[in-house]
Order: C-alpha cells, then structure tokens, then sequence
C-alpha cells in the first residue's frame, strides 16, 4: 500500500450562489521517496488540491466527499488538533512567494524554534541546534547569524531556502511544494529546484511538486498528474506523459513551450482559456477547447458534450479521453479482425 | 432626442444591473438606514409645515407652558406631543427646526471639506515636491492635534475675534467655515493615495503626451477614478460634521439658544437634568443618535460594496 | 536607529515651531497687555511710553523671539483671570485631566484587544456581530451624550418601568431597575494630596469612584473606533500567507493568534491607537465640562468665556506639547516593536 493514498477527493467552496466545485473525483497516490508532480494552467486546482491534503483550504472551502490515507491513517475526518501532529511534522509545505510566507515581525530562529517545539519535547537548546544544522543542510552562508536576523534582512532565495529547511525540520515524510520558485529570480530557480531535489533523494523524502512549468516537472518527478477545471484528466511516468501525452489538454501544453514552436513563428498556444468553475460546460470541461471534439471526417462526437470520460488505460498512463477511447476501440477491433 | 433617451436608459440600466443595487436589495439595515435617513432629511426639510409651532416666533411661546413631559408622561399637555422646554417651545418643532439646522451645517461643512481637500489632494498628489510635502505636514500636524481640538481652538479663536453677539448672528455659517477647515486633511490624503495610485497609470502618461494641460488631467482624468473614496469618506464626514457641530454647540460656540440646533437644543435641557426633566436633552439627543447612526450604517454598507482604497493611518 | 530618532526629533520641533507662532500670533493679536495692566483710566501717552518699554512696538519676527525664548522655560506671563503665572494655573489642572486620559486608556486598552481579537477570530458568532453592532451605536453618539446618559442613570437614577409601582412584583421590579443615588458624578471629590499641585483620585476607593463615569464617558468615543481597527487589521493578518504557513507547520491555532497574528496587527494599531490616544486630550475638554471635573479642559473653557488670552495661549502651547510628545513616543515604540525599522530607518 502507498503511503499516501487519495481518492475520489471533492472539495467545494461554499458561495453565497451555491457550491462551487473545485476538484472532483481527484485520485492519486505516493510511495514512500517517491516524486509526483501536479501540473495544469491556473485556476485547475493545483494548489487546492495541494492545501486540501492537509485540510488547510481557506473557508469558505471544505472537503466534501473521497478519502485522504496517509501512511493508514484517514485524514479527512480529523479534528485539526490530530491534524496538527501531521502538519509541518510528517508533512511539510512549501509555499510558493518566500517574501510572503515567513512572519515579519519574528527572527528565523523564533520560526524554526517554535515548530521543533510544536512537535517535540524538546529545550530550546537543542531546538536552536538542529535549526542550525538544518540551515546549513540548506547551504545557507553564516547560518548562524541568519537565526537571529528578521525574514526582510535576507533576499528572496535566501527566504526559500529557509523555508525549505524549516520544511525538512521534523524529518518529514513527504514535502507538498507548491510552486516553489515562481516568484524567485530566474537564476535563483534552478539553484533552489537543484537543492530541493537533493534533499529530498538524500533523505528519501517524498516530494508532490506543484506547477505549471512542464521542464521542472519532468526534471524532478517521476510520476505526474495533468489538472483540468479541478479534475485530473491525464496520470502516469512522467517520461511517457511527456514523451507522449494522449490527452488532447496535455498535448496542447506541450505543443505550447516555446522549444515546440519553429523559430521566428508564433508560439503555439491553446485557444479559448479555462473556463470558471461555477460555469462548467457539460461533458468532457476540456470540450470547446478540443480540436479533437470534432473526429476527422468532420463529424461530431457527441459524447464529448454529454458524458464526463472515464479514465482509460493507455501504456501505464491513465486517461481520461473519449476521443482516445474510441481510438483504443477501434485499434482493438482492427487486431481482431486481423486476427480473425 | 432620441440619442438623449438611449444615453438616459443605458445609464439607468447599467445602474439598474450594477453591484451596488443588487447589494441594496439584499441588505435590510442598509434599506431601513436609508428609508429612515429620508425620513428624517424630509423631516428637516418640511419642518415650517410639519411643525406644530415655529419656535423662532416668540409670539407663539408660552412660558407658563414651560418644562411639560412628553405624551406618555403623567401631567403632559397633548397639546406638545414631546413635551416643551425650559421656555415653553413645543420639542417637537425645536427638534424639527434644529435638525434642519444641524443638517445644513453638517452638509455645508462636508461641501467644503471636500473642495478644499480635493484640490489640495489632487495638487499634492499630481505636483508632488515641495507642494506635497508641505501640505501633508500640515494635514498631519493638524489631525495629530485632532479635528474637535482643531474645531474648538478655532471657534474659540471666531468668538473673541467677533465677540459674542456676531458669532451668534452668523454661528452656522461660521460653523461650515470651522468644521470645513478642521476636517479637509481627511479628503487631502485619501485623494492623494489615490492620485498616486492613479498617476502611474498609462492613461495618464497619454494625456500628457497629447499635451493636456495639468488642470484638464487632473479634474477630467484622474479625479473621476478617486470618487469611490470620496463618497464613502463623505458619508462618514456628514456623520462626524454633524457630531462636530453638536460638540461645538454643547461647549457654547455654536448655534445660540434662539436657533437651535440638536446640540444647542442637548446644552440648554442639560442644567434641567437635575430637576427630572431628562426629556429637554435625551429626546434631542436620541434624535441625533439616531440621524448620525443611520448615516454610518450607509457609509459602512457603502464602503462593504464599493471597498475603495482609503488611507489607513 | 539614530538617523529615525533625529528625524522624529526634528519633526517634533517643526510642529513645535508652528504652534508657537499661531499661539504667539493670538496673543500678538488679541490680547492687550497694558489694557490688563492698568485699566482704562491711564491717559494714551502713558500707555503708548508702557508699550514702548515692554517691548510691543517691536516687528513681529523681534517680539516672535522673545515669546519663543520665554517659551522654552515655559513662561508664558500671567493669567488674566488668576493673577497668576499662567503655566501654575495649568499645573495645577493638569493631574485631573490626565489621570482621567489614563483611566480612560486603560479602560480602552482592556476591552478594545481582546473585543477586537475575538470578533476577528469569530466573525460569524453571534457575540461578534453584537460588538460590532454596539460600536457602530458607540461612534454615533457623541461623547458628551453618552456623559449626560451615565449621569441620569447612574447618578440621578432611573426607577422606571411599565409596571403599577405601589407593592407586590411592580416594586419589586422597580427595586432592581432603579440605580437611584448610585455613582457620584460632579467634580473630583477629595482626591489624596501626594507631591506639589499633583492629588491622585487613584489612591482611595472613594476617589476612584469619582472617576469611574468620567473615564467611561471619555473612553467611549474612542473604544469602538479601537475595537473596529483591531478587527480589521487582525482579518487582514489571519488572511496572510504567513498564518497559513503557521498552521501547516503544526503550530497551535493559540499561538497563531496570540503570538504570529497579533504582534502584526498591533503594529498598524500603535500608529493610529497612539495618535487617537493623544487626542483624548481634546475629548477632556467635552467629558469634563459635563462632570465639572477640574481639569484643563474646563480651565480652558472657562477661559475662553473670559477672555482670557495668556491662559489660552499656554494650553495651546502644553496640549501641542503633550500631542508632540506622545507621537514622538509612539513613533519610538513603534520603531522597537518592529523589527524592519532598524535597517530602513524609516517604517515600511
């Protein structure tokens, strides 16, 4: 069994207009060291998801039905008093702006220290030593300095660093990273993904990398899920989904990186943009977007605008397409009236 | 004619589909607030025809009638629904009278805060420099001292200078000049922030590049983007005007005993509290509560829908 | 740290320096030394030789100097009215009228954090919505009002209620509404004498007394605009990213609110709460006019009334003087608490 299992999680946010439906029927799962990662544009649900793990959605979002297993222990129906014991200690996050996320009016050691203490009975001692040891772990010059230094003394990098340390503080067992270098300088990103990286194989921590930017994923992660209006549309080894993508959602994604696109030429891009969770359209949410709603001959599948699809095996990828399950039907009745 | 009425529908219409409307119709206090406020400025408004007596016409007071309980108190005269006071004036048409009074100071004072914050704010905000800095250290100093403090020293200042039978003739215009000049500081920073925000923008780097004039950018340009702030500032700055008005009046420097205002009309029942006759000063008192309270639950719904930038600090 | 001390310092002078020349252009303006002095019966060239020798033929900028120079060892001549060093009277007023500002902050301080910080953590309950509801009320009633009100309820009493009130339950419920001859409301009574012209009502339990609806009164007006800006600020706080960090590090939701999200929201709240705080001594002059309290505030009414120019002067100059004070002294606590300061030298 996995360590972390997910499944058929909703989460709705509670408007004055009626629910909205932010994620359904998401469904996934992470192996002990194992390194999977989220990808989808804005606004699919990424970082709902993400926060939803540890039921740390802001209201008015709730979990409104599917499971979260963590390492045997259901963690939906947890007070937050019993979440807090998984919080920060068995999982830990990272958030995605460094400027935003560390408190300004308390030093770094003040925010190492209390979430050593939150968790472990420990002096203040020992919990200053292992803050130390872990900014060093994180490469940060004069770490001992930087525990006594307010967060707007440091510099952008230097803040993700510390929250990386503080993220790795417990020893946890997986880390949800949400975007951890968007908001950092292009030449600080790598250098921050690189870090994050070795920690987590050095430690065999698992890893649920959430973004939007397809080479860091396919850099990092073993496995990954392509997210479409709060579903997962497209899951499997990151190498095969990026090698060959099924979905039409995915395969537009990466048509649109701009090494996909002939020099001097526009990039390509997706038409049309994601529609608001509170106007779904019917069927696949991916339809009107789709160049593949319509089949080659010009006819249309009307199932698209009808029925969600259902997941389909493809290789060891899951998708969920109808335009490839009707491939998959007729490539089978092909092989079986060759074999026949 | 017939591009007029298109241009008046789709103004109604926009309004008649905007925000603002749809949270009104959802929101009680605000529509009471409202309904209450009309009332109450009609009220003011109608008081020489609604008043049972003119309490400005001496020849109507009897004094023997002095000190009468409201309706529900034993020994009350139906004849003064609300009682009358120490001189024997019917409350209910002082009360009428007064709120008439302390509406039009409340809303001249608020009239000229806001010229002469706005024009100092749009000056200190588009100049910028040494115009900015000055006029800022003076709003600064000046709320640092607090508007009441500003209003009292001034009004005092009014008094000696006149003496006292002059202030009383031209008390309320001399009370929109006082009020007007404590509180424009409040207007000026918020109408700055928001000229600051404003000026970054390109359109008004076009403006300029088409060769407008200063002037023109300023009141055609970037006025019209800090009128939100404004008329939510505007609805607090009535509210405080009138309570300004009332404070000025209670401490002797406002509106005399001859043309009361609800402050003045609050002073002279006070030296009767004594001997039991509350209602002289409480129902007055009640009266401005209640006016100043149903323009902050407008300016308190308003600033809910409009969530403006205004200056915090 | 230095570089932000100076600047406040400087500011300090500035605004200083500005009252001194409005308080100085009153005096210059409407106060008439000789007439004080000798009277109406003292022939004009007499008076003119007088002018002369006190210097009041003067430029303006020459006569400025001297006020200013008399000004810095706090001279500011004699009361019209007490015949008296204007800054003795002033002296001997000051104590009541700041003990009442510290009795009302202390009352303020002690209702608005914890009113405010509930009513941000519990937007929804019920006793949320009945605070913000009483301080909406709260900041529309003016201050003298609520002074006038206290008064008829707990010094002359009310013993009203719907019910027949000869025997049986009707007195018995008017037995328990009726407050009559509660709280003393006029002056200060006996306050305890403790060094020079400063008496204490805080030393007896009979002084005290004689503050409490005074203090409550003047702690009024500004209890709901408090408890407004700490809720306010505080959803603001617990909206961040960095609470949201907090919590998924584990950290109990006490210390996320009293610690992470409160050092943070009182920042804003020192700025503009100190700032609110000085100007109480305005609302002195309003709260104690209705209670007779002997402080500054009715001194000053009371020499407006007379005409009495110097006294007014000098309790422009001392109230400039304690506003200048108290910002410089929040601007400071403002600068320990926060930690940017330092480096920035100016707040972020």
């Amino acid at each position: 069994m996995a360590l972390l299992d997910v499944n058929h999680l909703d989460v709705r946010f509670a408007l004055r207009q009626g629910d909205v439906k932010a994620l359904r029927d998401v469904c996934f799962s992470l192996d002990r060291g194992e390194r999977l990662g989220i990808v989808g544009e804005s606004g699919a649900g990424k970082s709902v998801a993400a926060f939803s793990l540890l039921n740390l959605i802001a209201k008015p979002g709730y979990i409104a039905g599917g499971s979260i297993t963590f390492d045997g222990l259901e963690l939906t129906g947890l007070s937050d008093r019993q979440l807090r014991k998984v919080r920060g200690h068995r999982i830990s996050m990272i958030f995605q702006d460094p400027m935003m996320t560390l408190n300004p009016v308390l030093s770094i050691g003040e925010q190492m220290v209390e979430c050593l203490k939150a968790h472990r009975r420990i002096s203040s001692r020992e919990a200053r030593a292992i803050s130390l040891r872990k900014l060093e772990q994180v490469q940060i010059p004069s770490p001992e300095k930087r525990l006594d230094q307010y967060p707007h003394e440091l510099s952008g990098g230097m803040r993700q660093r510390i929250i990386i340390a503080i993220a790795l503080l417990l020893d946890p067992d997986i880390i949800i990273a949400d975007e951890p270098t968007t908001a950092l300088d292009v030449t600080i990103q790598a250098e921050i993904m690189a870090l994050l990286l070795e920690l987590c194989e050095k430690h065999n921590v698992g890893l649920i990398l959430i973004t939007h930017d397809l080479g860091v994923v396919s850099q990092v992660t073993q496995r990954m899920l392509v997210m479409y209006a709060g579903r997962v549309i497209e899951q499997g080894p990151t190498r095969e989904i990026i090698n060959d993508p099924q979905h039409p959602y995915t395969q537009g994604l990466i048509n649109a990186l701009p090494q996909m696109a002939t020099p001097g030429e526009r990039l390509n891009q997706i038409r049309g943009s994601m529609p608001s969770l509170s106007q779904l359209p019917s069927g696949c949410p991916f339809h009107p977007r789709c160049d593949f709603a319509t089949r080659q001959d010009g006819s249309e599948r009307s199932r698209c605008k009808t029925e969600v699809p259902a997941f389909v095996s493809s290789g060891n990828c899951q998708v969920a397409c109808h335009m490839v399950a009707e491939m998959q039907d007729a490539e089978r009745i092909e092989v079986r009236e060759e074999n026949s | 004619m017939s591009t007029h009425s298109t241009a008046t529908s789709t103004r109604w219409e926009r309004f008649r589909d905007s925000y603002l409307l749809y949270s009104f119709k959802r929101d009680v206090i605000a529509q009471v607030s409202l309904l209450v406020f009309v009332v109450m400025v009609l009220a003011a408004l109608l008081a020489p025809w609604l008043a049972p007596a003119n309490p400005y016409d001496l020849a109507q007071i009897d004094i023997l009638a002095s000190e009468l309980p409201p309706f529900w108190i034993d020994g009350a005269d139906p004849q003064y629904l609300m009682g009358t006071d120490s001189q024997g004036r019917d409350m209910l048409s002082t009360i009428l009278y007064g709120m008439r009074v302390s509406l039009v100071i409340g809303f001249g004072a608020v009239a000229l805060q806001a010229a002469l914050g706005v024009c100092f704010g749009l000056l200190a905000g588009y100049l910028g420099g040494r115009v900015d800095a000055f006029l800022m250290r003076l709003a600064d100093i000046q709320l640092s001292f607090s508007t009441l403090m500003v209003a009292i020293v001034v009004g005092a200042l009014f008094k000696a200078i006149f003496g006292g039978a002059t202030y009383s003739d031209y008390a309320m215009w001399l009370l929109v000049l006082i009020i007007g000049l404590a509180e424009w500081p409040q207007y000026a920073r918020t109408v700055r922030a928001s000229v600051l925000a404003e000026k970054s923008k390109e359109y008004v780097d076009a403006a300029r590049v088409m060769g407008l004039r200063s002037r023109r950018i300023m009141f055609r340009h970037i006025l019209p983007n800090t009128l939100s702030p404004i008329f939510v500032i505007s609805t607090v700055q009535v509210a405080n005007a009138i309570i300004s008005e009332a404070a000025l009046s209670f401490l002797g420097l406002g509106m005399p005993e001859t043309q009361p205002s609800l402050g003045s009309l609050i002073k002279s029942g006070f030296d009767y509290i004594q001997s039991g006759s509350w209602w002289i000063t409480l129902i007055p008192g009640l009266v401005l509560v209640v006016l100043v309270l149903v323009i902050n639950l407008l300016g308190d719904w308003l600033r809910d829908v409009l969530n403006p930038r205004l200056y915090k600090g | 740290m230095i570089a932000f001390l100076i600047k406040r310092l400087f500011h300090a002078l500035l605004v200083m320096f500005v009252i001194s020349v409005i308080a100085f252009a009153i005096q210059d303006n409407l106060g008439d030394p000789i007439q004080q002095m000798v009277g109406q019966s003292v022939p004009e060239s007499e008076r003119e030789a007088l002018r002369e020798e006190l210097g009041l033929n003067d430029p303006f900028f020459v006569q400025y100097l001297r006020f200013a120079a008399n000004a810095t060892q706090f001279d500011f001549g004699y009361s019209y009215v007490y015949n008296e060093p204007t800054t003795e009277v002033i002296l001997r007023h000051l104590p009541a009228t700041l003990e009442l500002v510290f009795a009302a902050t202390l009352l303020i301080i002690a209702l608005s954090v914890p009113i405010g910080v509930y009513s941000a953590i519990k937007p929804r309950a019920w006793l949320s919505r009945f605070f913000m509801g009483v301080s909406i009320i709260g900041i529309s009633i003016p201050v003298f009002l609520t002074a006038i009100v206290l008064i008829q309820l707990f010094a002359i009493g009310v013993s009203f209620t719907p019910f027949p009130a000869d025997t049986g339950w009707g007195a018995w419920l008017n037995g328990l509404v009726s407050t009559e001859g509660g709280m003393p409301a006029y002056g200060r009574g006996d306050p305890v004498h403790v060094f020079g012209t400063w008496s204490t009502n805080f030393a007896s339990l009979e002084g005290l007394t004689y503050l409490v609806l005074p203090a409550i009164s003047l702690a009024s007006i500004m209890l709901p605009l408090f408890i407004r800006l700490i809720r306010a600020e505080m959803l603001e706080v617990l909206q961040s990213e960095y609470v949201k960090f907090a919590r998924a590090k584990g950290i109990s939701m006490r210390r996320i609110y009293f610690l992470h999200a409160l050092k943070n929201t009182m920042l804003p709240v020192i700025t503009v709460g100190g700032v609110q705080i000085g100007t109480l001594v305005a609302y002195t002059i309003l709260t104690e006019t209705v209670f007779q309290w002997p402080g500054m505030g009715l001194m000053f009414l009371d020499a407006i009334e007379r005409s009495d120019i110097p006294l007014i002067v000098t309790y422009l100059m001392i109230v400039g003087l304690i506003f200048v004070i108290t910002n410089t002294l929040v601007d400071l606590v403002y600068g320990l608490v926060n930690p940017t300061v330092k480096l920035t030298g100016k707040p972020a």
